[in-house]
């Protein structure tokens, strides 16, 4: 875990002023936590910027689901690696649903994925499993 | 059934599994497997023949050795999984899982992980040489998890469980020789914080000084620590053995990431806790309502009258001290803030789990039929705690061999022989510092009292009352909107100038030693 107590000193000073939550988000803003992209799906008009912004501990990635596009990519491995507090941005300017995971905690279809959809496409959400 | 191995059906895990349907087992022969293995059908058995020669490699250049996504009842049995880059078997959200008889070790993050996965067992598990927990569970609540009969030792973190709780048991494990103990944590990190109600029962929690296991920052703040309970809720810690730690023997304290947590509702009763080179108790303030404490065989606690002034039985009396919403001083935090520091301030040697020693063999998982499939269905059940009791026989030596703990003289959090230069600062300046200017504005009253003729009588006696008895806030108000006669510039210097130089001095401190 890297930096659990940053903001520390600056969660003093906000709670002494009463002003405690500042978590507020940006619409277009992706955490990636351990292990999940939050929110999982969102929905953006066509030529939206996502960003993608890691709060996890973990080391993380976002790579389209077919590979079309990453965070960033390394020189020596498979895949680059996304730390705390680094962002990425992607501009979405066609319209469609675009799937995407982290390498490290998921395949391109399950575990941790998540889904921008761009525009007003047909889209539906995969159907959660129920076990009787 | 689906073989894998020399001379059978399949060559890889992989290929076995990618042919298996829900329900199957894949059963292992002995060899050493160079892959990561996908798992994504419900209901798989991956088995051994056994356990110390099938063996699961990542050669340092895999991430996981066994992950499983999205899939539900998966049983991993039997088999040694090493040399990964993150984790040795992965569980992501599934419903059902167990890891039985694994050997897990020297893999770059955590032994065996279960994240967002409920109704799920790790039992029988060997796992060293991690630099973050040997075993996790993390985000899920209700858990409706098991963790028993496991030895963990070597790892920064013998157990660790991010935001997780909820019908979460440990019972009836060995951690010993990690870095530190028992970790488990609320984090911004992770979706659904806080974790809450784990009942940690019954365990032998010793030795977890191990300076020289791999770490991550993390491990390095909890380091010499048995039982570490920051920012939970309505944990159980009952029954436990903890002897030999350096610093705390079972500390409750606040948790800070992007939000404050404070613990609440944790019980800490009947515990042995021995041999602690700061305290054996500690509940590190400030801190939620309800927490309590109660028949623990100890010496030392912080504060002191732990067990009196926090009994359990009080707050079953509805002790109204006990429902504050928070209590103690920010000592505790001052104290996080400088093992933080401390930890930020460290060289990481991030190679090091590849170098740790390998595990002796392990005893093998007995089977009526290893041809019979045992998916992780039903799993969970509540253990009868009850009947459970300090778990002597885990400990297999003289229980007097096991006293050694560097003893350590605290005094406001600060250890005095060893003191690290962030630990004087927080918990000296940090903490004690407003007591000071406190203090400085105290004297500027009196003296102005004795000498302002403007007050006079009873309403001296009055502001001297609402001075002494009010702390900070009296006094302020004699400077403030009292009658004080010392001069405007004076009052905003000694007041205003004295907070801020504190802030300032504070923040740059956070600053440099890497905290913000």
């Amino acid at each position: 875990m890297k930096k659990v107590l940053s903001l520390f000193i600056f969660s003093i000073l906000l709670l002494a002023c009463g002003a405690g939550d500042a978590s507020s988000e940006e619409p277009l803003v992706i955490r990636i936590v351990d292990d999940e992209f939050s929110p999982k799906v969102i929905n953006v008009p066509v030529g939206s910027t996502v960003i993608w912004e890691s709060g996890g501990s973990n080391n993380h990635n976002v790579i389209a689901s077919d590979g079309s596009w990453q965070a960033i990519s390394s020189d020596y491995f498979e895949y680059g690696i996304i730390t705390k507090g680094d962002q990425y941005e992607y501009t979405f300017e066609e319209p469609g649903v675009y799937e995407y995971y982290c390498p490290y905690h998921g395949t391109n279809n399950k575990g941790m994925v998540g889904t921008v959809i761009v525009g007003d496409v047909e889209y539906s959400a995969p159907v959660e499993k129920v076990v009787v | 059934m689906l073989e894998v191995g020399d001379n059978k059906q399949f060559n890889t895990i992989q290929e076995a599994v990618d042919s298996a349907l829900e329900g199957d087992l894949v059963l292992i022969n002995p060899g050493v497997y160079n892959e990561s293995v996908t798992i994504t059908t419900d209901y798989l058995t991956i088995r051994g023949t056994n356990r110390n020669s099938v063996i699961v490699d990542g050669e340092f250049m895999r991430e996981n050795g066994i992950q499983i996504y999205d899939t539900d009842g998966v049983s991993v049995e039997n088999l040694s999984v090493r040399n990964f880059s993150l984790n040795g078997v992965y569980w992501n959200g599934s419903k059902g899982f167990k890891g039985s008889y694994l050997t897990v070790y020297n893999n770059g993050d955590y032994g065996v992980y279960a994240f967002d996965s409920t109704d799920g067992v790790f039992d029988n598990i060997y796992a060293s040489g991690h630099p973050d927990s040997g075993i996790y569970i993390g985000q899920c609540y209700p858990c409706n998890s098991l963790i028993y009969d496991n030895v963990v030792e070597g790892n920064a973190l013998g157990y660790s469980g991010t935001n997780a709780g909820g019908h979460l048991y440990l019972y009836r494990n060995i951690w010993r020789d990690n870095m530190s103990g028992i970790v488990p944590n609320t984090l911004d990190s992770e979706l659904n914080p806080p974790g809450r109600e784990t009942t940690i029962i019954s365990n032998l929690v010793v030795d977890n000084n191990n300076y020289d296991a791999p770490t991550n920052r993390f491990g390095l703040v909890a380091r010499g620590m048995g039982i570490v309970v920051p920012g939970r809720v309505g944990d159980i810690i009952e029954k436990n053995i903890v002897i030999n730690h350096d610093k705390y023997g079972i500390v409750a304290s606040p948790m800070l990431d992007a939000k404050l947590y404070f613990s609440q509702h944790v019980q800490v009763k009947e515990n042995l806790v021995l041999d602690s080179g700061y305290t054996d108790l500690a509940l590190a303030g400030p801190w939620g309502p309800g927490n309590c404490y109660e028949d623990n065989i100890y010496q030392t606690s912080t504060p002191p009258l732990l067990e009196q002034l926090h009994n359990c039985s009080s707050l079953e009396n509805d002790n109204l001290f006990s429902r504050f919403p928070l209590q103690g001083d920010v000592s505790g935090l001052m104290m996080l803030a400088g093992f933080f520091a401390d930890a930020q301030n460290e060289e990481l040697d991030k190679n090091r789990y590849k170098e740790y020693p390998w595990p002796k063999e392990q005893l093998n998982m007995t089977f009526d039929n290893i041809k019979t499939p045992s998916p992780a269905i039903n799993l969970f059940y509540v253990p009868s705690i009850d009947t459970m009791e300090l778990p002597y026989d885990l400990v297999d030596e003289d229980l007097n061999n096991l006293f050694e703990a560097k003893k350590e003289i605290i005094m406001s959090g600060v250890p005095i022989s060893s003191p690290s230069i962030w630990q004087l600062l927080f918990q000296l300046y940090g903490y004690l510092m407003p007591f000071v200017l406190y203090a400085a504005w105290t004297a500027l009253a009196l003296y102005d009292l004795n000498t302002n003729n403007q007050v006079s009588g009873g309403r001296r006696y009055m502001w001297l009352a609402l001075v002494f008895l009010v702390p900070f806030f009296g006094v302020l108000a004699y400077h403030l909107v009292g009658p004080s006669s010392i001069s405007k510039t004076m009052k905003y210097a000694a007041i205003g100038g004295g907070l801020l130089s504190y802030l300032i001095i504070l923040i740059l401190t956070a600053v440099i030693s890497g905290l913000v």
